[in-house]
């Protein structure tokens, strides 16, 4: 009877101590991975840091304007082009205070 | 019987205890003996219930903390949490969340030339990866007999990624910190720069210096680059037009006393502030002070209404120059009659206007001028701040050459502070370059009348529908404004050739949400304007074409508002039969 006892508390000590030590090899492996994950998350802050300057810097309104006239063709818009709802007449003729033009 | 035997008595299996009893019956009959035993039973009961107590809390403690205390310790051991990106100091942000000033780590690339094998090779591939620096340059460096030559500082991130890719060995990489303006001079007065230890030298980087260090929250100015980039390029084609030596420029929310833009021209870059001239980072539009000539009867008409010195329908005699100590005040255009208040605002009449000044008197000029923030320096956040330049003692004739703006220096962004004051229905707000929260509105001071305000709106509308400042009048955008033209002192005299010329407009006249101020140092007149250098000529058109681009762009409806047009121009029709009922007398 002591013996069955004495076997498996032998048996529980070893079991125990082997899953210790596989638990802690496992802790550390992640710990690494971890550590890895938090570089990678670092340089990644550090890399949208860069881009979200380089974004700002590409959109200078100077370069813009001078893209958007190259490429696009497009200008500042004047208040000739903007217009209400209700200044429109059903009938399809401006009656309101505002001429209607088009834009060139 | 000594205590060890009695001790194994007591621990003998009941088999034993029994054959013990028997002997303890023996016992019994030696009295002093039983004593003994008795005492040394009890001693080891007390003991072994002392013991047995002992573990049994050792054993429930063991159950406890295996089973139940979780709830007191952190479910998982010592999480570092997710690391946060230290920057050192916090960015700077336009109203719309555009980058204007941030840190970024760089790499700096030095060499170990001890190390290197083949420094002809290595200088040559270096050469061609960076362009600022030549093979020879390298190539010097690399020889040298020492183990460390910086190579290159703040590489771009490519060009750290070429060189690394090249596997020299005896080159690397030391990280360093670095301040960036990504929109370089266009912002560069108001956010100002760093050091190469990253403090604050000028602008905003210097006034808001604790601020930017303490915290990684960035700091969001009311600037709005769209409209800065507008009156910058607005103000930089004027200038060279009219080949002047600085302009400045100010656009500021009529309503919050928010500052939109601040353009001081010739401008420098931020990110090599070292090469840029004390003049071009002179900031003209918060530190510059100058006589700002006409403009300043906005606030002499004002301060006139106002305190009921005079009445729209009263006017004065401007035949006649005034003499006064050793000056002279005369018209530019002279009209040689009897001018109402309207027609010496719109034609811009010194005469007149002095008469209106010398009728309030000099302590009302002074208290007025003083709660419109004039005589005190501007509230901006910014480092650099001009202190106004007053007459000291301020005498009548002083009242006199303020009332049409000579004689107090004030800086640009106190005139458009105090303009959006007069045009906004009579509220001082201070003017800040920090972004306002929404519809949290500044409270103001109240320095005039609504109607004050009202009446000064439409005068300065009719000085662009029929006055000097026509050619400001963007369509549909109402704009009111005011002109003005001072000579510059030099050398104590006021000379004749070089001037300021400037112009104050707000828009839409009949609610006006944004004042705009342009101003020109020293612009020679071209053919295209009959060799006039005048604020009507020269500043009003930048000031149109600003309003005409920023107006769209700040959701400003163009109108048309006939009944705001009539109210102004029956102004005038009310003066002309005047006139012309006191000419017939």
């Amino acid at each position: 009877m002591s013996r069955v006892a004495g076997v498996l508390f032998l048996l529980t000590a070893v079991t125990a101590a082997l899953l210790l030590f596989y638990i802690k090899q496992q802790v550390r492996d992640l710990e690494r991975e971890l550590e890895i994950v938090h570089r990678g998350i670092l340089q990644h802050q550090e890399a949208i840091q860069v881009l979200r300057t380089e974004w700002s810097y590409l959109n200078q309104p100077a370069r813009i304007a001078e893209l958007s006239s190259r490429h696009l063709g497009l200008g500042p818009v004047s208040a000739a082009q903007i217009l209400r709802l209700k200044d429109l007449s059903p009938s399809g003729r401006g009656n309101g205070p505002i001429e209607i033009r088009s834009a060139q | 019987m000594n205590r060890r035997s009695e001790l194994t008595s007591l621990n003998l299996r009941p088999r034993a205890s029994r054959h013990d009893s028997a002997r303890a019956a023996h016992i019994f009959l030696e009295g002093s003996r039983t004593e003994a035993l008795e005492t040394g039973r009890t001693r080891l009961l007390v003991a072994g219930v002392v013991f047995a107590l002992a573990f049994l809390v050792v054993g429930l403690r063991l159950v406890d903390i295996a089973l139940f205390t979780e709830g007191f310790e952190p479910r998982i051991a010592a999480t570092p949490s997710a690391p946060q990106l230290e920057t050192g100091r916090a960015d700077i942000l336009d109203r719309n969340g555009v980058v204007l000033a941030t840190s970024l780590a760089t790499a700096s690339l030095y060499a170990n030339p001890r190390q290197l094998r083949d420094p002809a090779d290595a200088a040559a591939r270096l050469a061609a990866v960076l362009p600022g620096l030549s093979e020879a340059g390298i190539l010097a460096k690399l020889s040298t007999d020492r183990s460390f030559i910086w190579l290159k500082r703040h590489l771009t991130p490519r060009q750290q990624y070429a060189i690394n890719r090249m596997g020299i060995p005896g080159l690397d990489f030391q990280r360093e910190r670095r301040r960036f303006y990504p929109h370089g001079a266009l912002v560069a007065h108001s956010v100002g720069f760093t050091d190469v230890d990253d403090r604050g030298l000028a602008g905003m980087e210097q006034s808001f210096d604790e601020v930017l260090r303490g915290s990684a929250d960035p700091v969001v100015l009311s600037l709005d680059l769209r409209v800065q980039h507008v009156l910058t390029r607005e103000l930089g084609a004027a200038m060279a037009e009219f080949g002047a030596i600085g302009a400045a420029g100010v656009v500021m929310d009529a309503e919050s006393g928010e500052v939109l833009a601040l353009a001081s021209l010739p401008d420098f870059d931020p990110n090599r502030p070292a090469t840029a001239s004390a003049e071009s980072r002179f900031n003209r539009a918060s530190l510059g002070l100058y006589e700002m000539g006409s403009v300043f009867k906005i606030f002499t008409t004002a301060m006139a209404l106002d305190e009921g010195v005079v009445t729209l329908d009263d006017g004065y005699d401007t035949s006649k120059p005034i003499r006064a100590a050793r000056f002279t005040i005369t018209d530019y255009k002279p009209k040689n009659r009897w001018m109402s208040v309207p027609e010496i605002f719109i034609y811009s009449s010194n005469i007149g206007t002095a008469r209106m000044a010398m009728d309030a008197g000099t302590e009302t000029q002074r208290a007025f001028l003083t709660r419109l923030g004039l005589t005190r320096p501007a509230s901006i956040e910014l480092a650099e701040v001009g202190q106004p330049l007053l007459p000291n003692p301020w005498r009548d004739i002083n009242t006199l050459t303020i009332s049409y703006g000579h004689g107090l220096a004030i800086s640009p962004v106190q005139l458009t502070s105090a303009v959006a004051a007069v045009v906004n229905g009579g509220e001082f707000k201070p003017a800040t370059l920090i972004k306002q929260r929404d519809g949290a509105r500044a409270k103001g001071r109240r320095v005039l009348s609504e109607d004050t305000s009202l009446k000064m709106r439409r005068l300065m509308r009719l000085v662009v529908r029929r006055g000097t400042g026509r050619k400001a009048n963007a369509e549909g955008y109402l704009v009111g404004g005011k002109t003005g033209t001072a000579d510059k002192l030099v050398g104590g005299r006021y000379a004749r050739d070089s001037r300021i010329a400037s112009f104050v407009g707000a828009f839409p006249m009949n609610a006006p949400r944004y004042v705009v101020f342009a101003m020109l140092d020293e612009p020679k007149g071209t053919k295209d304007t009959h060799g006039y250098a005048t604020g009507g000529w020269v500043a009003a058109p930048v000031v149109r074409r600003v309003i005409e681009r920023i107006g769209p762009l700040l959701g400003v409806a163009p109108v048309s508002d006939p009944a705001h047009e009539d109210a102004s121009d029956g102004l005038l029709v009310r003066a002309k039969a005047r006139t012309e009922r006191i000419a017939a007398n």
